[in-house]
């Protein structure tokens, strides 16, 4: 019940299609999406291989509640060794994808090994089967899906697909599915391509079976409304994430011009308000959009003026799409210094269209824009365009660069990490674990950093929340243990397959609450906060089997010896080293950042101990 | 008297910006005091005055001034 029980494994190699029993005992442990697909990541691969080799396994995921009645039910997850990272890399997308999937009748889909040729994948219930590919190849995520619908007749058929980018081994390259909803991080859609695996199409009819149906229904309608009369909820729904950007300006916490400052002069022209402003006739925000099941909606659909210089005479961008949410405004906006509305628009078309990371994009094109303003990289390497912060135009023609593979894209296609190394200034790059900051400065939100550091998949604001901590002190006291706490209840959260967004108003009891409804066994908020904390766990064993240490917990320079500039946070670096060995205790890990034997004895991952573990 | 309440993120929801700015409140009033007539008091994390940061424990001592800018700001999440 809930879980479909069943697995597909695509391989590759052979160009099969089998079908396994779901591992029930690793259900109840790992619950699914991001944590039942990191346990079954380790048992399928060695963690050492390079992550853009044929020995690297791609794993689509959904949860016990996907597809169900519980609200922002339509997640789903994609967990693979990252090639931006070498760590693991788990990217969680909503959209109608994850739900079809397991309408199809799977939960899990585990691919191996190496087409020889460009494929697509075909799910239609029981039926998988592996179809050239080769005229796809090259093509966009959008005339990859529209020619997939079209060619099997069905336009309810849900489509995740690459770009050129993850044919071309971008660094951060995504996988798009339903046109503007990603799987977005750590270069999942590299791996993908890496594969020839150009996408998967899925088309189910299957329903999802619950334990007790009449009290799943009644508990759902509970939390519905639970959900519906929450303020932050409201929030999301009418502004979505955009709203953000005041909050940050405000606080002194919004990443502008590659970090070395952290208010943005520009924030009125491409905050939340802009965007429903009408200038020169145009309204930027068109509407709002859920994801499946979702009573949310805090999806943003947008256009771009048509006299806009980036689309002036390309009809092609004059249509509605996926619109700006706080993360891609950081990333287009303030981050790389640009306030034209439009511009910052065009770029996330961009990456919608050929499947890239907006945050990881943003900040390295910031990265190349503070390499050029001192002087390390030169116009006749940008394709002559001029690279300085606030140019709109180099953001608009650098994105459709990247995402095309083309000219000093190439370059940008690196990302923060590798580009910065290349040009002998590792210390501009903006990361941990090789992966680009999400639109917080971690001076002003201290916790943050930590959160940063410690991230199993790199840099993420998306893995524990410590917000409210961090806004009410300034200091990296008392951060260790809510950032512990909430890494944990997130996991949980993402591994019962429904979106973050819901926690605004659901705590673990809300969720263990429809789990109970919905799944085998006995279901409380503590059994799903060990549950996050076995998976948290299960993915540092992954990154320190796969060579990343302690060494790998940290910030960059900027971080913690440039002193915040100005805002509330101003004078102050990120409290790192008094943070970490506290964290490191209250995780009971050894202070060289290993999980100790007692902690692996009582999370059931004895099995997975390292050499070294005390 | 009357100050100004500058809402930020979520809070900008609560109140129009011609009652916010504008907002009226008793003189002598305290911070503290202030904060509890708005029904949106538990969502607020952090407060300022006129540009200075209000410590939670320092809010029942401060007393509002004609014209004081009160900002607040709501505890946010990520996406």
């Amino acid at each position: 019940m809930g879980w479909q029980q069943k697995v597909l494994r695509v391989d590759l190699n052979a160009g099969t299609c089998t079908t396994e029993p779901l591992n029930m005992e690793w259900a109840a442990q790992y619950i699914g999406t991001r944590g039942l697909a990191t346990r079954y990541l380790m048992e399928n691969m060695d963690p050492a291989v390079d992550a853009l080799s044929p020995e690297n396994v791609l794993i689509f995921a959904t949860g016990p509640l996907g597809g169900t009645l519980t609200s922002t039910s339509g997640r789903y997850a994609v967990v693979t060794k990252g090639p931006l990272t070498g760590a693991i890399a788990c990217s969680n997308s909503g959209g109608k994808f994850g739900a079809e999937l397991k309408f199809s009748g799977y939960d899990l889909m585990i691919v191996t090994g190496k087409s020889e040729r460009p494929v697509y994948l075909l799910i239609e219930d029981d039926e998988a089967k592996l179809i050239n590919a080769e005229d796809l190849w090259g093509r966009t995520v959008w005339d990859t899906e529209e020619t997939i619908k079209a060619r099997h007749h069905s336009e309810d058929m849900k489509v995740a697909s690459i770009g050129v980018a993850g044919e071309r081994g971008v660094y951060y390259a995504c996988i798009v599915n339903d046109l503007h909803r990603a799987a977005g991080r750590s270069g999942v859609g590299a791996v993908m391509g890496s594969k020839n695996l150009k996408a998967v199409a899925a088309r189910g009819s299957r329903g999802i079976r619950v334990k007790d149906p009449l009290r799943f229904m009644k508990v759902v309608e509970e939390k519905n409304q639970k959900l519906v009369d929450d303020p932050g909820r409201r929030s999301l729904t009418k502004s979505g994430t955009l709203s953000m950007m005041n909050v940050m300006q405000e606080f002194g916490g919004l990443p502008t011009n590659n970090f070395r400052d952290v208010q943005f002069d520009g924030v009125a022209k491409v905050n939340h308000k802009a965007v429903r402003e009408k200038r020169h006739g145009h309204r930027n925000l068109l509407t709002n959009k859920a994801c499946f099941g979702c009573t949310i909606a805090c999806g943003r659909i947008a256009h771009i003026d048509k006299n806009h210089f980036s689309v002036v005479n390309r009809k092609e961008y004059w249509h509605a799409s996926g619109g700006l949410e706080y993360e891609t405004a950081f990333a287009f906006g303030p981050v790389v210094g640009v306030d034209d509305l439009d511009a910052l628009t065009f770029a996330g078309y961009m990456m919608n269209e050929h499947g890239m990371d907006p945050i990881s994009f943003g900040v390295t094109l910031a990265a190349a824009m503070e390499l050029y303003e001192l002087g390390v990289i030169t116009r006749e390497q940008t394709d002559g365009i001029d690279l300085r912060f606030g140019n709109a135009e180099a953001l608009t023609v650098m994105s459709e660069k990247t995402g095309k593979y083309e000219g000093f894209g190439r370059e940008l296609a690196l990302g923060s990490k590798r580009l910065c190394e290349k040009y002998g200034h590792p210390e501009l790059a903006m990361v941990v674990k090789g992966q680009e900051f999400a639109g917080y400065d971690s001076r002003a939100l201290q916790g943050m950093g930590l959160g940063y550091a410690t991230g199993n998949r790199g840099a993420c604001h998306l893995r524990h929340d410590t917000f409210a901590e961090d806004m009410e002190d300034v200091s990296g006291k008392g951060k260790a243990q809510p950032c512990k706490d909430s890494q944990d209840n997130v996991a949980a959260i993402d591994s019962v397959g429904i979106c973050l967004f819901t926690a605004s108003a659901w705590d673990l009891g809300d969720l263990a609450d429809q789990m109970d409804a919905a799944c085998e066994g006995t279901w409380t908020a503590e059994r799903l906060r060990e549950a996050g904390e076995r998976i948290w766990n299960l993915e540092r064993l992954f990154n320190m089997k796969a060579g990343l240490t302690a060494a790998d917990d940290t910030l960059p320079p900027r971080m913690l010896k440039d002193p915040a500039p100005t805002g509330m946070a101003k004078g102050k670096v990120n409290e790192l080293d008094v943070m970490l060995p506290e964290y490191y205790a209250l995780r009971e890990w050894s202070v060289d950042g290993v999980p100790t034997r007692a902690l692996l004895q009582r999370l059931d991952l004895e099995a997975f101990a390292l050499a070294d573990s005390a | 008297m009357r100050i100004q309440l500058d809402l930020k993120g979520e809070l900008e929801d609560e109140l129009s910006e011609t009652i916010a700015s504008n907002f009226t409140v008793a003189e002598g009033v305290t911070l503290e005091d202030m904060l509890k007539k708005l029904p949106f008091v538990d969502r607020v994390v952090l407060t300022s005055v006129n540009g200075t940061v209000i410590a939670r424990s320092d809010r029942a001592s401060l007393v509002l001034n004609e014209s004081d800018k009160v900002t607040l700001l709501p505890a946010i999440k990520g996406g």
